[in-house]
């Protein structure tokens, strides 16, 4: 899933993909009473089902890879850095 | 030899980037598109006039938004900010009897004190700007609450909401016997005004270009650009100079985008966001002090919000708790739309503009077209998701 996401993934990218596909599942599920109801269209029916398969699919990848940690930080105090600044700075 | 060397590179040319001028052409064919399902009715002055009032505070709020998105972040907080700094303002007027420029002036320093806020936490203690600007959004509503007490706040006098209700006085022409159609000649000025600065700006980087012996762009496509660009524009202000004239809104939305659009492109604190956004440990280590820049572009963002803050409550004519509601998401898309990327360092103001003017006139143009909330639902899902395809195949190629 790495390769899903690319390498350039910062947390922020992973954060607002996972906001995007939480507001296509929310779209979804506001759709849902078009899709149930009596006057059914075919239209809506597929958006519906793409928006909840794309947002579920954003949302779950998106997660793993903040839990994994599957980005790149752009903390300027970062680990490997505190090496290298602490002896330029001695 | 030398002189050789230097004219050969003076005389080659490349193309004009389309990932900078795509949007406008995505614009225009948005704009072409409800003109045709609506039967022209967004093509009616009235229209036009109304894409400037009902998205101000967006253009506004989406300048702000891109130093943030430029920095590698967001800003989650704007609505509740937005809401809070009108708040302010409507009771101070309404409750208080403060006269209005003094109610503008304290809402812009709420909306400063919270962007300071939001800076210290995160250039000093280094809190990620998620979690803060998520803080401040709730904290900002609820502060909206307690200080309107749940109620809306008006109604605001004259000389508040002419912020964002005024015009500019107008010199008609072509006024028909009954007083009815004729065409602001302010306006026309304005337009033709703009069109030769468009002009020249092309000629100035063309000499500049050629002068330092860089390539240069296709004549015939700067001509197509500017033709285009001018034709926006004309068409623009022609709408405007039949309807009212030119909104004060409109002014003040100007001055916010030529500021920003000059201290990005400009200036040495533009450059460094730009550097920061790129790769925040080089810019540190070639002594860009990142804090401080962080600390102003989230302090900079507040003071934004105030100022959005007193147009939307000009705007309503009213303060109500439930105001900018969702306006984080419109500011944010705005940006992503108008080319900035999700990882920092790429983007610039007048594609967040565009980007702004390009939800406005989709919401504008479905209701226009009495599209059912369904559809519209499905359509603001569309415009997200090719959003977000367009990012994650970008990460691919880059991968």
């Amino acid at each position: 899933m790495g390769k899903f996401f690319g390498r350039q993934v910062t947390q922020v990218t992973l954060l607002l993909r996972l906001v995007c596909g939480g507001y296509l599942l929310y779209l979804a599920w506001e759709l849902r009473g078009a899709v149930f109801g009596p006057e059914r269209q075919l239209g809506i029916v597929l958006a519906a089902a793409v928006f909840a398969v794309a947002g579920l699919l954003l949302c779950v990848f998106s997660l793993r890879g903040l839990i994994r940690r599957e980005y790149e930080t752009s903390d300027p105090e970062g680990e490997e850095d505190q090496g290298s600044d602490g002896g330029k700075e001695d | 030899m030398e002189n050789t060397t230097v004219k050969t590179v003076a005389q080659k040319k490349v193309n004009l980037s389309m990932k900078q001028y795509g949007m406008v052409l995505a614009l225009i064919a948005v704009y072409l598109i409800f003109a045709v399902i609506t039967g022209g009715k967004n093509l009616a002055p009235m229209t036009v006039n109304n894409i400037i009032m009902q998205n101000g505070y967006v253009i506004i709020l989406a300048v702000g938004m891109l130093l943030c998105v430029l920095t590698g972040n967001v800003d989650l907080g704007v609505g509740s900010v937005v809401a809070t700094c009108g708040a302010v303002a409507g009771t101070l007027i309404v409750d208080f009897g403060v006269s209005s420029p003094l109610a503008m002036l304290a809402s812009l320093a709420v909306g400063a004190l919270f962007g300071a806020f939001v800076g210290f936490f995160v250039s000093k203690l280094e809190i990620p700007p998620f979690i803060v600007t998520l803080a401040t959004m709730l904290m900002g509503r609820g502060l909206c609450y307690v200080i309107l007490q749940a109620q809306t706040k008006g109604p605001l006098p004259a000389d508040y909401i002419w912020v964002s209700t005024g015009f500019l006085p107008t010199i008609k022409l072509g006024v028909a016997a009954d007083g009815t159609g004729g065409v602001d000649l302010i306006c026309l000025l304005v337009a033709a005004v703009i069109a030769v600065l468009v002009v020249l700006s092309d000629v100035r980087s063309v000499a500049v270009a050629k002068k330092n012996g860089l390539p240069t762009v296709h004549t015939w496509q700067l001509a197509v650009k500017d033709i285009i660009i001018i034709g926006i524009e004309g068409f623009f202000f022609y709408k405007l100079g039949k309807y009212n004239g030119i909104p004060i809104l409109l002014i003040l939305v100007a001055i916010v985008v030529g500021i920003y659009h000059f201290i990005t492109t400009q200036t040495v604190a533009g450059r460094q966001i730009y550097a920061m956004g790129g790769n925040a440990k080089a810019a540190r280590l070639s002594g860009i002090n990142t804090q401080k820049v962080f600390f102003w572009v989230y302090a900079n963002m507040g003071l934004l919000c105030g100022l959005a803050g007193i147009v939307l409550s000009a705007r309503n004519a009213s303060a109500t708790p439930k105001a900018g509601d969702g306006f984080e998401m419109d500011a944010i898309a705005s940006c992503y739309i108008g080319g900035a990327a999700t990882s920092g360092g790429v983007g610039t103001i007048i594609g967040a503009v565009v980007g702004a003017f390009i939800m406005g006139i989709l919401n504008i143009g479905m209701s226009l077209a009495g599209f059912d909330t369904n559809v519209q639902k499905i359509v603001k899902g569309a415009v997200l998701l090719g959003a977000v395809t367009v990012d994650l195949l970008s990460k691919r190629k880059k991968g």
